[in-house]
């Protein structure tokens, strides 16, 4: 479409209009499939606090393990409710020690952060953005009418797993967070660093958690969203050890 | 512009345009010649599609082979017919879908469908009366069921798809023993029996009605009643030997209302009275026998092989003959009847055979009813004969066990030995049932015989085809596709002569016994066809310039969408490994369309490389659409194996058809929006959308409101002002004139090119026009086209709205409003293609698909052939006329699918300006048309050949064999709509026009 110009276009009377009128939208020639990768280079640097040593949560791995043992398939609601305390408290702790693995490079801005503000800051706006995720969980599919209860639960797990480690990391830096979405490698990006890697693999390890559950095998472990909770705590291990790799 | 005003004193100027006159004329020649060579390549490649399907479809759709024989009575020791005849006549009445839960009390149960046909009970506790489970074999079509019914043989799913033509039956069967022995035949009813039984039934006497209006509930059971009573008066009773009656009510109120309205009760209620008095009038030496053909699900459809379609009721009775019946255990009605004795539905055979001493139709693998006879001695008497006759059919049967056989002779040498011994009835019979119980089975697993040759063939040239249209849509670049239309065309003929006269040379001198000649010849012409494609290909490129192209496309044009998509395809093609995902295809396909549209959110707000306003619209595109793929997937209908994890939420309630009215007037509305986002709502526009579009809707509202309150409880019992003849006939005009005015009308007035552009002529200057006439008079008038950034797009959009609205028509109201939701789903997304820059990604046309599928699944569809909706065929006429009917139900089943491939262009046409090429136009739409195609070409093959792969398995039949036959249909029906819809009618039209007009 011609840009600018809200879809219109002039034509003047007068006849020898040149023939080169640019026409911005249209379509270009021939082997254009090949320039498409040239738009997306641009020179932004990506601006996420470095840590001097990866973290990778295999603590989740025992949480989950520890869910499943006080009876994760019978009774869900209440192992999600009980295990969410249990990974609020393990968030908190893997959050100070993001901290203190990002602090030591940076040692003006030590004295500039209060960290127990930060990291009941994090864990408030972590139960906030639950309510948000939740939305996104019911968009993608979760039942609407039944199971809203796990449902939930499940959102502020994920929450916690997703994005209360982003937001220790980048300290409420929502521009600085933001900026990284311009980055040209952003994959490479992800999976350099085991904070940014962790969450985002806990995203495609839900996506992932769904497959399991048409089969029609039967088991206990099938029921919602046990699949989508293995699914996101595992991921956000495998991501962590990717970033190893990396 | 061709209307430009002739100044005088320029002849240079007129040189010039004389030239550009003839060189657009010239570059519309090309075109042209372009796009009729498109054309043909793709209907070669449909060829070859169809031809890979129809390979695959005669392999797979099994055949049962039948034995010509008919049995005799004789003299020997094989005689199977009774000696004494226990009936000298018999009356059939058949109630189709009689489900067994219909005739049985079923205490505290206030259904319409439960204790309304109380009398075979009552009659069935006498002693001259017996009441037993009825358990059809699948499929559960009448046709199918009437064949098993008479020649006790097993037809297979293949007799399915003649339902509808009905053909006269060759085998052996006891209504032809009954002709053979010059008894008469008298029938009325269901008119299937007089097309598989004409020459039997006695002229006189025989009454067929019309079976398949299923709108129609009286017409056939009036009739039945009108013809039956008279032949049961003493007078006539000499008239017949064999009186066979078939209702039709239930079944009908089962398709059209399902079991759960009152029009059951009613219908139930007749039949009651029905068979209170023929048993009135019933003499002495005849037997009655009442029989359900089949059961209904609890939609009221039937054909699968669900518990409710396979359980029907068998009841026979005589006026004062005994009945051997069981101890009363066996007869337990609580739970619905869950531990009744059933029998199957061939031992009608052997049973009706003995009983009324004729041989046993030779094809017979039922075994004789216990109850009918008289003592244990008879019936031991009753299971040898039908051994015999078991035995004889298996001796010419190739391919049979023989351990089975050997059973046989174990149980003669018994039989010789014990068979007048009074203790040892009951063992002997207990021993002929295990040896029928084993043939039967063995019957059953050989019966599933595959061709795998042809099955084998199919999926080769289906993979061939596959392979190629995968070079062809993405490999080689679009542009220099175009050019080589005429080399394929060239090759591809030569190729296919020259496989056709090796394939005819190869048939003639090896004489290969697995293939006919017919057969071989359409292998030739495939295979010729593909190596013609190929020819050309490989003469300009060569397999490592391709597999470079294959590389490079991953190195530099990889990225996140075109990876989304290519997982999209793989996954959608690896759900036919399972029996599950299979069953929840639809949840999977939503999945997939919100995962893109929220793909689409993340990126359109991480994108820097366009406008705040285009990323806050780009925004609410992605938003819209993921929210509308949401709401969507909540409308379905489940399939039998979702349950219990799954609630329909599919019917005509009185809140969707509200929906329907609100829609009639959103939807106009936001196709406004929509359209003046790129200030198209011009000339043709208002006229389509405004008027046309906003009448047409709520004509269907209308048309869908009648019908509700046709259907509603509360309507009939109140007293209208509307009568229902009135009703009905204003429903016939509405969806007569709908149809008539979308399909035939609208295109036609389309095919005259409507543009959605305004001419807005300018005395003054405006400020951004300066700089482009300065050397010009400053008195100069201006023109602003508006909407010229949209010129093809806004007006092929019109096309798709003419077929949607015919396709909403014959959609149930709440698919009806998930259409009205596709066509926003589908404006968000043109949308944001042009905004995300995605519109070349091969992910573009893969979202079309998954849209259809989407809405074939929402729109009360499922891959089982009982979720097609047979009852839209009567929308347009009242009795089946041929194409009305047929365009009615393709039109409800593969409407989302029609909308989608339609829109297929708009991928390239959306929001483009006029183009002075038009030819690369033309070939990016033909890359998304293939692709598209490449796209359900993978899904179907892989379809195909998982279901070849569990041919074995438990589910096929149920799950893998249909799901099949939508594969194979949907290449069949796709592929013709798009090259003659979309790119003949379609895309032809709006290139050519949009080029002659502005063209330069």
């Amino acid at each position: 479409m011609a840009r600018g110009k809200g879809g219109r276009k002039s034509v003047s009377f007068q006849p020898n209009e040149s023939a080169g009128n640019s026409d911005s939208g249209e379509i270009t020639n021939g082997d254009g499939e090949h320039t498409e990768h040239q738009a997306t280079v641009s020179g932004v640097k990506p601006n996420v606090p470095s840590l001097t040593f990866p973290i990778i949560p295999v603590q989740n791995l025992l949480i989950v393990y520890y869910m499943f043992y006080s009876g994760l398939t019978e009774n869900i609601a209440d192992t999600l409710f009980s295990g969410l305390w249990t990974i609020i408290i393990t968030q908190i702790s893997s959050g100070s020690l993001i901290l203190y693995a990002s602090k030591k490079k940076t040692k003006k801005a030590q004295d500039s952060t209060n960290v127990p503000l930060l990291l009941a800051g994090s864990t408030a706006i972590a139960l906030f953005l639950s309510i948000p995720l939740f939305i996104v969980v019911i968009l993608f599919g979760a039942p609407l009418a039944e199971h809203l209860k796990e449902t939930f639960l499940l959102s502020v797990h994920l929450s916690f797993l997703i994005f209360y480690p982003l937001l220790v990391l980048f300290k409420f830096d929502l521009q600085a967070f933001a900026h990284n979405f311009q980055v040209d490698n952003m994959y490479s990006l992800i999976f350099n660093h085991s904070v940014l890697a962790s969450s985002f693999m806990t995203i495609v390890g839900t996506w992932i958690g769904v497959i399991p559950i048409p089969l029609d095998w039967d088991r206990p472990w099938q029921q919602w969203p046990i699949t989508l909770l293995v699914g996101g705590y595992l991921g956000s291990v495998v991501g962590g050890l990717v970033s190893l790799i990396f | 512009m061709e209307a430009e005003p002739e100044l005088p004193g320029r002849r240079v100027f007129k040189q010039q345009q004389y030239q550009q006159q003839s060189r657009s004329k010239l570059r519309q020649q090309k075109l042209k010649v372009t796009f009729i060579g498109y054309v043909i390549v793709l209907v070669f490649l449909a060829l070859v599609q169809f031809v890979g399907v129809g390979f695959f479809t005669k392999g797979f759709l099994l055949s049962r082979n039948v034995l010509p024989d008919v049995s005799e009575c004789t003299d020997d020791e094989s005689n199977t017919c009774m000696e004494e005849p226990r009936f000298e006549k018999a009356i059939l009445l058949v109630i189709d879908a009689l489900r067994f839960d219909f005739v049985i009390p079923v205490e505290g149960s206030d259904e319409y469908y439960h204790n309304n046909f109380p009398i075979i009970h009552q009659l069935a506790q006498k002693d001259n009366g017996v009441l037993l489970k009825f358990i059809a074999d699948p499929p559960t079509t009448t046709l199918q069921r009437l064949k098993g019914l008479t020649t006790g043989s097993l037809p297979t799913i293949i007799d399915a798809g003649s339902n509808f033509d009905g053909d006269a039956i060759d085998e052996d069967n006891w209504l032809l023993q009954l002709h053979k022995n010059n008894k008469t035949i008298a029938f009325m009813g269901d008119d299937t029996w007089h097309a598989l039984f004409n020459h039997y039934i006695e002229p006189e006497l025989n009454f067929p009605y019309d079976s398949l209006n299923v709108w129609d509930f009286h017409t056939v059971d009036y009739g039945v009643i009108e013809h039956l009573f008279p032949l049961l008066h003493k007078e006539n009773y000499t008239r017949w030997d064999l009186l066979v009656g078939h209702f039709l009510g239930v079944d009908h109120v089962g398709h059209r209302y399902g079991p759960k309205h009152f029009t059951m009760k009613e219908k139930l209620n007749q039949m009651n009275d029905v068979i209170t008095e023929v048993v009135e009038k019933l003499d002495d030496k005849t037997l009655l026998v009442v029989i359900g053909d089949h059961g209904m699900d609890y939609t009221g459809n039937h054909g699968g092989d669900s518990k409710d379609e396979l359980e029907s009721t068998l009841f026979m009775y005589a006026k004062n003959k005994k009945f051997l019946k069981k101890s009363p255990e066996h007869y337990n009605i609580s739970e619905l009847g869950k531990n009744y004795r059933s029998v199957n539905q061939i031992d009608l055979v052997p049973t009706m055979s003995l009983l009324l001493g004729l041989p046993i139709p030779f094809n017979n693998l039922g075994f004789p009813v216990d109850e009918a006879f008289e003592s244990v001695k008879q019936m031991s008497l009753a299971s040898y004969k039908t051994l015999q006759q078991i035995n004889n059919f298996r001796i010419n049967t190739p391919n049979l066990s023989l351990k089975i056989n050997q059973k046989f002779n174990e149980f003669i040498a018994n039989y010789t030995e014990h068979g007048t011994d009074k203790k040892k009835f009951e063992v002997l019979i207990g021993q002929a049932r295990d040896y029928q119980h084993s043939s039967l089975d063995e019957c059953k697993g050989l019966w599933a015989t595959f061709d795998l040759k042809s099955i084998g063939v199919g999926i080769t040239i289906l993979f061939l085809s596959l392979t190629f249209i995968l070079t062809y849509a993405r490999s080689i670049p679009s542009v220099r596709v175009s050019t080589m239309s005429f080399e394929f065309i060239g090759s591809v003929i030569a190729m296919m002569l020259l496989g056709l006269v090796l394939s005819l040379s190869v048939s003639i001198v090896l004489k290969p016994t697995d293939f006919s000649l017919k057969m071989c010849l359409a292998i030739g012409a495939s295979l010729g066809i593909l190596i013609g494609f190929w020819a050309p290909i490989m003469d300009r490129f060569s397999i490592n310039w391709l597999w470079h192209q294959l590389i490079d496309f991953f190195i530099f044009n990889f990225n996140s969408w075109s990876f989304l998509g290519i997982v999209f395809v793989a996954s959608h093609s690896l759900i036919f490994a399972s029996n599950s995902y299979v069953v929840w295809e639809d949840k999977m396909v939503s999945f997939f369309l919100i995962t893109f549209g929220f793909f689409c959110v993340y990126s359109t707000a991480s994108n820097n490389h366009i406008t705040k306003s285009q990323k806050v619209l780009g925004l609410s595109h992605a938003v819209t659409f993921t929210i509308l793929s949401r709401l969507v997937s909540t409308i379905n209908l489940c399939r039998e194996e979702q349950r219990p994890y799954c609630t329909p939420t599919f019917g005509t309630t009185w809140w969707s058809v509200l929906i329907l009215h609100l829609c009639s007037y959103f939807l106009p509305a936001v196709i406004e929006a929509f359209y003046k986002l790129s200030d198209s709502y011009h000339s043709a526009a208002p006229l389509w959308i405004g008027t046309g579009l906003k009448f047409l809707l709520f004509m269907n509202a209308v048309y869908w409101t009648f019908e509700y309150v046709q259907n509603s409880d509360y309507f009939s019992s109140t007293n209208l002002i509307l009568s229902s003849p009135l009703i009905k006939s204003l429903k016939l005009a509405i969806a007569r004139i709908v149809l008539f005015i979308t399909l035939v009308l609208a295109n036609f007035s389309w095919s005259k090119g409507p543009l959605c552009v305004k001419l807005e002529l300018s005395e003054s200057l405006s400020p951004d026009e300066d700089e482009e006439s300065e050397d010009s008079d400053a008195s100069q008038k201006t023109a602003t086209i508006l909407g010229y950034g949209n010129v093809y797009g806004s007006s092929y959009f019109l096309l798709v709205l003419n077929f949607t609205v015919a396709i909403m028509l014959v959609t149930k109201p709440l698919g009806a409003v998930s259409l009205n939701m596709l066509i926003v789903q589908i404006l968000s997304l043109l949308e944001l293609y042009v905004i995300l820059d995605i519109r070349r990604n091969l992910i573009s046309p893969i979202i079309f698909g998954l849209l259809g599928y989407q809405h074939f699944f929402s729109t009360g569809h499922q891959a089982t052939l009982p979720s097609i909706q047979w009852d839209v065929g009567f929308m347009t006429t009242e009795t089946i006329r041929l194409p009305f009917t047929h365009l009615n139900i393709i039109l409800n089943t593969f409407g989302p699918f029609f909308i989608v491939c339609l829109s297929i262009p708009l991928i390239t046409l959306w929001r483009i300006v006029p183009s002075s090429k038009p030819i690369t136009v033309l070939s990016q739409i033909i890359t998304n048309i293939t692709t598209f195609i490449t796209y359900q070409l993978f899904t179907g093959l892989s379809s195909l050949i998982f279901a070849a792969h569990f041919r074995r398995h438990l589910m096929v039949w149920k799950i893998f064999a249909p799901r099949f036959m939508l594969s194979a249909l949907l290449i069949l029906v796709l592929n013709i709509f798009l090259i003659t819809i979309t790119l003949w009618f379609g895309t032809g039209k709006v290139v050519t026009q949009v080029n002659r007009i502005f063209g330069k």
